[in-house]
């Protein structure tokens, strides 16, 4: 991130590259929108580089990081309460300008495919159902290198309150999904 | 199990599955408290569905994206830059001509002050070379209106001065 304060834009590339995963995962199962998911995880990076010369070192890029993509998925979430029908940019914005490719990540066989994917569905509708500041809590924390005190950081509260937003999310989603989970794990 | 490790154990469940050694205890611990089977099960069922999960679809362009992007809209902040505070100074483009204006005002306003001291000196030699007994009886020193009305420009010698005051 020093060097990305520097003007180093290949620096920057290797950030992007490290961190986009993360920063989908959270923003896909946030958002009902897949395409809206990747528009906004393209404005949390542009983010993090304007906002580059004002980052120090004192806390953890990741924890910055997420607080930024926490930030942004919250004004949209807002945003879409007070206009649900109006897409998050215009579908000619340049940022359409280049196609999307997809990787291909199939690898079971077609049924095991279909279960897997009707249970991820399943888990992935209750997670987008879940209060918002408990689906960030359960989400963040299944990335590894974000300790429960980074979690707390991110979302901006004590990590008792952290432990206990993780708790109930995790205890919602096991009652919600009891037939699945007996079943499909 | 205590309660204390009953909590760290939920800690672990809740961000990735259990080593094989954890999950040995756990078997351990609930053969010993059947009661607490069924929670667990849940618990470890969840997080192996949580961890099952496909990572969200990425474009494999995706940096290539966000970086069209970031150059894209990198002008304008480096644009509004250079008026944000004074580091529009060290860009020469607005120093130099700046800088060239602001000499020239400083150049000018030395000549003047230096022109105005030397004229001061002027006046109080000739004023000194003046015959100060018979000064101090002159009637002009109670109506002050002929000085005012001395002419613009470059002051007399002091004795044309006294000459014209008389």
């Amino acid at each position: 991130m020093l060097r990305v304060q520097r003007g180093d834009d290949e620096a920057f590339a290797t950030l992007v590259e490290r961190y986009q995963q993360p920063v989908m995962n959270l923003l896909y199962r946030s958002l009902p929108d897949a395409t809206e998911a990747e528009d906004l995880a393209q404005t949390v990076f542009v983010q993090v580089y304007k906002s580059a010369p004002r980052y120090r070192p004192t806390a953890r890029f990741s924890t910055w990081l997420f607080t930024i993509a926490r930030n942004l998925c919250l004004n949209e979430l807002r945003r879409r309460s007070r206009h649900p029908a109006e897409p998050l940019e215009p579908a000619d914005s340049a940022t359409d300008q280049a196609p999307r490719q997809y990787p291909d990540r199939r690898t079971d066989g077609p049924v095991e495919s279909l279960l897997q994917g009707e249970l991820e569905r399943k888990i992935e509708e209750a997670i987008r159902d879940l209060p918002e500041n408990q689906r960030t809590a359960l989400l963040l924390c299944q990335q590894d290198e974000l300790s429960y005190e980074d979690i707390a950081k991110v979302l901006g509260c004590s990590l008792s309150a952290t432990k206990s937003l993780i708790h109930r999310a995790r205890e919602t989603l096991k009652a919600r999904l009891k037939p699945y989970l007996r079943t499909g794990a | 199990m205590t309660t204390s490790n009953d909590s760290h154990w939920q800690e672990i469940v809740a961000r990735r599955p259990m080593t094989d050694r954890e999950q040995r205890e756990l078997a351990a611990w609930l053969a010993k408290h059947p009661e607490s089977a069924e929670h667990w099960a849940g618990e470890l069922a969840l997080t192996e569905a949580l961890r099952k999960l496909s990572p969200a679809p990425v474009p494999s362009n995706f940096v290539a994206r966000v970086m069209a992007e970031v150059r894209r809209s990198e002008p304008a902040p480096r644009r509004s830059r250079p008026l944000a505070g004074w580091r529009w100074w060290t860009d020469w483009h607005h120093a130099l001509p700046l800088g060239a204006a602001l000499a020239a005002l400083a150049l000018t306003l030395a000549i003047q002050a230096h022109h105005r001291a030397q004229l001061r000196v002027e006046v109080a030699e000739g004023l000194s070379a003046l015959p100060l007994e018979g000064l101090a009886q002159l009637p002009f020193w109670q109506d002050l209106e002929p000085i005012q009305a001395l002419p613009e420009g470059p002051l007399p010698s002091g004795r044309d001065l006294l000459a014209a005051l008389e």
